[in-house]
C-alpha cells in the first residue's frame, strides 16, 4: 500500500514537473527537424547502399517511423531516460525535497524502487509517444505499405521487406524490446543519482558512459576486437534488432542464443545497477 | 514531576573523514517540553536533529523516539520534522505540497487540509505554486505539513532563520501554541539564545559537537544571578566581594559585576550592601540583575571542550 502510494506521488512529481516534459518536445523536435532532413537531402531520389530502389516502395511512414525510432534509440531516448532517472534522487537532494520524504514513515528501499519505476514508466511513455507521433507524421507525410528494413549491424544482409500486414507486431515488439533495453540506461542514470546530490553528475555520466560505449562498439574490428565489445552495454542493449530478423519473410534469421544472451545481458546489469543505487542510497548520509 | 521520554540519544557520535563532528551528545527530551538545542553554526546542531530523524547515520551512539529504536520508521508518523530549509516542491501548489506529505505520513482529510492552511494564514494562496512564495510562507507551509498528521513532536531546526521580525513573533508565537495548546513536545534548535530564552522550558548547549549543558533554562539563569555595583573605593568593594568568596568584575569605568565564584554562597544585594557599609565603602547604585543566556553560553562554550559538560541537576 506505501509502495503504492509512493508510486502515485512520484509519478504525479513527474506528471507536474516541467523538466519532465523535455523529452516529448526533443520527439517533437526530432520528427519535425528528421522530416525537413528528408526533404533537405532529397533522398526520395538517392540509392541507400548502392542498392537500386523506387524510393517511393519505401520510403512510407513505417519506414520514418522506424528510422525515428532507431535513430532515438541511440541519440534521443538515452538523453531523456538520463535526466528523467538521474534527477530523481539527486535533483531532490539538491532542491532538498529528499529531507522531507525521508523524515516520514516510508522506507528508504519502497521510495527507491517507486522512483526507479515511475522513471521506467515515464520513458515507455516517452517512448510511446515517439511512435505514435512518428507513425502519425510518417503516414501523413509519405503514406502508408511495406515496412522496408535496414539496420546497421545486419548491413551484410542488406534490405528486408516486412508485409503491411505484419510490421505492427514487429514494430510493436521492437519498441517494447528498446524500452526494455533502456532500462540498463535508467538503472545506470538512479544508481549515479543515488551517488550525488549533483544530478548534472547523474546526467553527464550516464550519458558519457553511454556514448563512449555506443562510440567504442561501432569501430571496426580491426580497431575494437570484438571480443573486447562483447563487453560493452551497447553491444547488448541491441538484441531487440534481432526481431526484424524474425521478421525476415525469407526466412527466420533471428539468432535465439544471441537474444537471451544478450537479454540475460541486459536485465542482470539493470538488477546490479538498480541494486547498488539502492545499497548505496539506504545507506548514504543526506547532508543536502 | 518529569514525563515520558519522547527523545532520548545515548552518547551519539557522528564521524566524517576521521573528523568528529557530533561527539557523545546525549540528550533526553521528555513529553510536553518545548526543548532548545543551543549552538553556534556548525557545533553540530543540525547533524544531531538529522540524526534523530533518521537522515544520517550515527557512527556510535544510539536514537529512541517515544523509546522505541530509530530502525523502526513507524514511529516517525507521530513525529513532524522541519530540517533547515523547508523541503517543498516549488513546481506543486502549496495544496500539492501538503497533500503529498500528509498523505506520506498517514493521510488527513481535505477539511484538516483547509484547517492547517488557515492556521498558517496560506488558505488564500494555496493553489500558488510554491516557487513564488516568499521564504516566509515557505516555512510556514513547512510547518502546516509537519503539522497535519497531528504529531506528538515536532522538530524544528532554526525556524526563524531568514524569517523577517514580524515573522519571527508569529514563529514563536506558533511554536508557544503548540506546546500549550496542542499538546506537542517541541525541539527546536537555535543558535539564536534570546530565542530559546523566550520560548523554551528546558535546554541542551552544544558547542564544538559535544553537549556542554543541559537542564532548564530557569535554572541555568537563576543560577548564575549577579549583583552590579557602583561604589567607591572601588578596590575596597573589590576585597569585601573577595571576602564574601564572590568575584568582582570591572565591567565599565567604576561598575563591578559580582557574582559568587562557585566557592561562596548566592550573592545578594543586601548581604553585600551589609558588608561595604561596614568597611567604609560608599555605595552609589547596587541591583541584581540575570546575565543574558549570551553570557552564560558564551563562559559555558569558551572553555568547552569535547566531553566537558558542565550540566546541572535540574
Amino acid at each position: 500500500m506505501t509502495f503504492v502510494r509512493l508510486l502515485r506521488w512520484e509519478l504525479f512529481k513527474l506528471y507536474r514537473r516541467p523538466s519532465s516534459y523535455i523529452g516529448f518536445v526533443l520527439c517533437l523536435v526530432f520528427c519535425a527537424v528528421t522530416l525537413f532532413g528528408f526533404g533537405w537531402t532529397q533522398y526520395k531520389g538517392r540509392e541507400v547502399q548502392g542498392l537500386k530502389l523506387d524510393p517511393s516502395q519505401y520510403l512510407n511512414g513505417p519506414f520514418y517511423a522506424n528510422f525515428v525510432l532507431n535513430i532515438a534509440f541511440f541519440a534521443l531516448l538515452p538523453l531523456v531516460v538520463a535526466t528523467v532517472a538521474g534527477s530523481q534522487i539527486a535533483g531532490e537532494a539538491k532542491d532538498g525535497t529528499l529531507r522531507a520524504l525521508l523524515v516520514r514513515p516510508p522506507s528508504r528501499v519502497a521510495l527507491y524502487l517507486a522512483k526507479a519505476l515511475a522513471s521506467l514508466l515515464w520513458l515507455e511513455l516517452v517512448i510511446l509517444f515517439l511512435i505514435a507521433l512518428a507513425l502519425l507524421v510518417g503516414h501523413v507525410a509519405y503514406g502508408g505499405g511495406d515496412l522496408l528494413v535496414y539496420i546497421w549491424e545486419f548491413k551484410t544482409s542488406g534490405f528486408w521487406r516486412v508485409p503491411a500486414s505484419d510490421w505492427p507486431l514487429v514494430f510493436a515488439l521492437c519498441a517494447l524490446g528498446a524500452g526494455v533495453s533502456l532500462a540498463v540506461v535508467s538503472a545506470v542514470a538512479m544508481m549515479l543519482s543515488a551517488m550525488t546530490d549533483n544530478p548534472v553528475v547523474a546526467h553527464v555520466g550516464t550519458l558519457g558512459g553511454f556514448f563512449i560505449s555506443t562510440v567504442l562498439q561501432r569501430l571496426p574490428d580491426q580497431v575494437m576486437g570484438s571480443s573486447f565489445k562483447e563487453l560493452l552495454p551497447t553491444t547488448h542493449m541491441n538484441f531487440w534488432h534481432e526481431i526484424y530478423r524474425w521478421a525476415d519473410p525469407s526466412g527466420d534469421g533471428m539468432n535465439r542464443g544471441r537474444l537471451v544472451e544478450d537479454l540475460a545481458w541486459c536485465g542482470s546489469l539493470t538488477v546490479v545497477c538498480f541494486g547498488i543505487g539502492l545499497l548505496i542510497f539506504v545507506r548514504r548520509d543526506v547532508t543536502s | 514531576m518529569p514525563g515520558p521520554v519522547v527523545i532520548a540519544t545515548y552518547e551519539l557520535c557522528k564521524r566524517y573523514r576521521g573528523r568528529t563532528v557530533v561527539d557523545r551528545v546525549s540528550i533526553t527530551v521528555e513529553r510536553g517540553d518545548v526543548y532548545g538545542f543551543l549552538g553556534p553554526n556548525g557545533a553540530g546542531k543540525s547533524t544531531t536533529l538529522r540524526m534523530l530523524l533518521g537522515l544520517v547515520r550515527p557512527t556510535a551512539g544510539r536514537v529512541e523516539l517515544f523509546g522505541r529504536p530509530l530502525g523502526d520508521r513507524r514511529v516517525l508518523a507521530r513525529v513532524g520534522a522541519i530540517v533547515e530549509a523547508p523541503s517543498l516542491y516549488g513546481y506543486l501548489s502549496g495544496r500539492d505540497n501538503l497533500r503529498m506529505l500528509s498523505d506520506l505520513s498517514g493521510g488527513a482529510p481535505a477539511a484538516r487540509l483547509d484547517e492547517a492552511l488557515d492556521r498558517v494564514d496560506l488558505r488564500d494562496r494555496a493553489d500558488d505554486p510554491v516557487r513564488i512564495y516568499s521564504h516566509g510562507m515557505k516555512q510556514r507551509l513547512a510547518i502546516a505539513a509537519a503539522l497535519l498528521p497531528r504529531p506528538e513532536l515536532i522538530i524544528l531546526d532554526e525556524p526563524t532563520n531568514g524569517l523577517d521580525p514580524m515573522g519571527i513573533r508569529d514563529m514563536r508565537a506558533l511554536v508557544r501554541s503548540l506546546a500549550a495548546d496542542d499538546g506537542i513536545t517541541v525541539l527546536l534548535s537555535s543558535h539564536l539564545l534570546a530565542e530559546v530564552e523566550q520560548v523554551c522550558n528546558r535546554a541542551a548547549i552544544i558547542a564544538r559537537g559535544a553537549r556542554v549543558w543541559e537542564g532548564e533554562v530557569a535554572g541555568l539563569l537563576a543560577g548564575r544571578r549577579r549583583v552590579r555595583l557602583r561604589a567607591r573605593p572601588l578596590e575596597a568593594a573589590r576585597g569585601v566581594a573577595r571576602e564574601l568568596g564572590a568575584e568582582a568584575r570591572e565591567v565599565e569605568a567604576g561598575v563591578l559585576h559580582v557574582a559568587r565564584d562557585g566557592t561562596g554562597g548566592e550573592i545578594t544585594p543586601a548581604t553585600l550592601v551589609a558588608r561595604l557599609v561596614a568597611a567604609g565603602v560608599e555605595v552609589d547604585e547596587i541591583a541584581e540583575e540575570a546575565p543574558t543566556l549570551e553570557e552564560v553560553f558564551m563562559s559555558l562554550v569558551a572553555g568547552a571542550e569535547p566531553g566537558a559538560d558542565r550540566t546541572e541537576a535540574a
